[in-house]
């Protein structure tokens, strides 16, 4: 693997926090606990702090391995690495289908899933053949697009807030509210677990309190699309839309001449889910040339098929797809995500010295 | 090799479901009228070849489409029927409906336009006052190519003097539709002359047209049923506290004489002081527009005078229309109940409006009595 800097790993991190979130966990957040939805994104930020410490202390403790390569000194078995790898395989099928769900309800309605697809998978796979270098390369540029189309709908919103529709507060119930957090932090924090697969020593200038000062400014944004949705809508109209984070780009009107923006400012969204998958993929890839040796050769086209097919198979609604992956993809981001980290963690604890080995 | 083999595959892939401009019928406004327990929609095509072609006399330049069904899609359906092109709504400018369909309830119909991925939720939404809204689609302007971007023009030129384009947005009124204490209000539109003449180029042959549209009083609705319409004095109060006037122009009587008044600056700010404590702030800066009064407007005493018997109308007319509203209109316009949501949640439930106290306070600058120090009069 090639070096990439410090910079570029922080643009993975905006990348990976956003992904999803405005397709699907918002909308959860959203019905879950209403006007309190943006308190409950606080709430997940604090508690996301979590794994970004576990990921963060293994990197500084373990710099030349990657979550893989530790687990295999660690365990000294596959197992864990490859309930890591099927794990690994649902979050990518369900990221996808969440993508190809968002493409097709708001512009390319009338046009198959399948077709879609493809066109999706085929930059997806190409960038991940590339290698870790190249995925940074393209979120780095992409992070400077992603900044500018943030800035754009930031300003072209102002004139729409209503801060009196956030009131009244806090009436949700406290379980409610920790549900909606824990959902925001096991969808959306906890898949910063797959940068575990650059190790701290490929990383030029590494820095954790960069890469926490750029956990908190993309979570700050999160909260700040969450209040501006509830601000600009209402919850009642809010809880109206499929995508309200797309249907206020509707609203965007940049000094009252650009407006019909919102085809290209909702670019960003699908930004986000492409350098995610791409690292997923990239992750898949990794474990599969690991362990599964006699298949790396085809291992990244069988991903992305894979991806492809079970993607358009899984799901045939978006309410039955959001359902599985509020309900059930919850449990199996809590246990890849952090548990599985959780584990590699107490274990390196108990036995630094199999790793120093 | 693979590499070019990628790209093709991501280019052509747009080819798939592709639409040319020529097979899209661009639909610019639709209007929603009840017919024998059916809905009747009719959308109004800008991109037909008439609008370029079109100069024998009598020929109207624009095409309107009608069909009939047990839903709005049903009868969107049976126009694509008729239609050789597929209807395309991302440039809808407006809807309108009748009353009818008003007094039935709007949500009932609502669910299209807003579901629908094609449209934007930026379009506005109005209510003819008295007729049928597909003949609003087909009176024609001298100044505009189109009756949608007539309509469009109609409601964005009177920004300037009033903001009416937030509560005529669709989205707006559904969004205050579907919020807790909160009975939402629609502009209307009006047919001035024969509607039948008004579709005909002829309408703009002659120095003053026929037919015309314009503006008409505010629609009150109930939950999301159509109710009355206001007055048009109760219309212009009703955008004050609404914010949305920027002009007011109000004649009142002054030692029986007729003065008016033009203000060009109007604020109001409504505040919960309490459960069932409203306060109502206005703020009104203006000129002496006219007077027939004899009065010395050089006299700094009389002008005082004439902004307090300003202040004191003003007051009263406010006063009177929210005593309207709370005891014989009972619908909530102003969100007083939805202020009263926001700030005691769980006292909502035992909030009624006609037992809040709403207290209005009034103040009237005079600015300028205009360039002349008193009235014209014959002075022999």
């Amino acid at each position: 693997m090639k070096n990439i800097n410090s910079f570029q790993y922080n643009t993975f991190i905006w990348f990976i926090l956003r992904a999803g979130f405005l397709e699907l966990t918002l909308t959860s957040i959203l019905y879950n606990v209403k006007e309190d939805s943006y308190i409950a994104a606080i709430i997940g930020t604090i508690l996301g702090i979590i794994p970004l410490f576990i990921l963060e202390y293994l990197k500084n403790k373990c710099p030349k391995d990657n979550l893989i390569t530790l687990n295999k000194k660690l365990f000294k078995s596959r197992l864990i690495n490859i309930i890591i790898l099927i794990g690994s395989l649902i979050i990518n099928v369900a990221t996808f289908w969440i993508l190809i769900h968002f493409a097709n309800s708001l512009f390319l309605y009338k046009t198959s899933l399948w077709i879609i697809s493809l066109v999706l998978i085929i930059p997806i796979y190409y960038t991940s053949s590339k290698g870790m270098h190249v995925i940074a390369k393209v979120s780095q540029l992409l992070f400077y697009i992603s900044v500018i189309l943030n800035v754009l709908i930031m300003t072209g919103l102002t004139g729409e807030i209503n801060l009196n529709n956030i009131n009244p507060i806090m009436r949700s119930k406290p379980d409610k509210l920790l549900l909606s957090s824990v959902l925001f932090t096991a969808l959306n924090t906890s898949k910063l677990f797959f940068l575990s697969i650059i190790p701290k020593n490929k990383i030029t200038n590494y820095n954790s309190k960069k890469n926490i000062i750029a956990y908190i400014l993309t979570c700050v944004n999160l909260i700040d699309i969450t209040l501006s949705i509830i601000c600009i809508f209402g919850i009642d109209l809010t809880l109206l839309y499929e995508y309200p984070a797309f249907q206020i780009l509707k609203r965007v009107n940049i000094l009252g001449v650009l407006d019909r923006l919102e085809t290209i400012l909702s670019v960003e969204a699908i930004l986000s889910l492409f350098i995610n998958l791409t690292i997923i993929t990239y992750y898949i890839d990794s474990i599969i040339k690991k362990e599964i040796k006699k298949i790396s050769k085809y291992s990244l086209p069988l991903i992305c098929t894979f991806t492809y097919i079970f993607s358009n198979i899984l799901f045939k609604t978006y309410q039955s797809g959001e359902a599985f992956i509020s309900n059930q993809m919850i449990y199996i981001f809590v246990i890849i995500c952090i548990i599985i980290p959780l584990i590699t963690l107490f274990k390196f604890i108990k036995n630094p010295k199999i790793v120093k080995k | 090799m693979k590499k070019y083999i990628l790209i093709l595959l991501l280019l052509l892939s747009g080819c798939q479901n592709y639409s040319e401009l020529n097979q899209l019928a661009i639909v610019t406004a639709a209007g929603i009228d009840k017919d024998k327990g059916k809905y009747e929609v009719s959308v109004l095509i800008a991109n037909s070849p008439k609008v370029n072609s079109s100069n024998k006399e009598g020929e109207a330049k624009t095409t309107v489409y009608k069909a009939k069904g047990k839903t709005i899609g049903e009868a969107i359906k049976m126009i694509e029927l008729k239609s050789p092109k597929e209807l395309y709504f991302s440039h809808i400018n407006c809807i309108i409906i009748s009353d009818e369909i008003g007094k039935e309830g709007f949500l009932k119909v609502a669910d299209y336009f807003m579901r629908n991925p094609e449209t934007r939720n930026r379009f506005y939404l109005l209510q003819i006052d008295k007729g049928k809204s597909s003949d609003v689609l087909k009176i024609i302007s001298p100044l505009e190519s189109y009756p949608s971007q007539s309509i469009k023009t109609l409601i964005e030129s009177s920004q300037t003097s009033s903001n009416i384009g937030d509560s005529a947005s669709y989205s707006n009124f559904i969004g205050k539709t579907i919020q807790k204490g909160y009975d939402p209000i629609m502009t209307t539109i009006k047919i001035n002359g024969d509607k039948d003449k008004g579709s005909k180029q002829s309408n703009l042959e002659t120095t003053e047209p026929n037919t015309y549209l314009s503006m008409g009083p505010i629609a009150i609705y109930k939950n999301d049923k159509f109710k009355r319409l206001s007055s048009n004095k109760e219309t212009e109060l009703i955008r004050v506290l609404n914010n949305e006037n920027k002009e007011l122009n109000y004649s009142f009587k002054y030692k029986e004489k007729n003065v008016n008044m033009f203000s060009n600056m109007t604020k109001t700010s409504i505040k919960l002081i309490d459960k069932n404590f409203i306060s109502v702030d206005i703020y009104i800066k203006g000129d002496i527009f006219e007077t027939d009064s004899n009065v010395n407007l050089n006299d700094y005493k009389e002008v005082y005078k004439i902004n307090k018997k300003w202040q004191k109308n003003i007051k009263k007319d406010v006063k009177k229309l929210i005593d309207k509203i709370k005891h014989k209109w009972k619908c909530d316009i102003f969100g007083f109940g939805n202020m009263v949501y926001k700030k005691y949640p769980d006292y909502y439930k035992n909030f009624k409006l006609d037992k809040i106290n709403v207290n209005v306070k009034v103040k009237t600058e005079i600015i300028s009595t205009g360039s002349l120090t008193k009235a014209i009069k014959e002075d022999k």
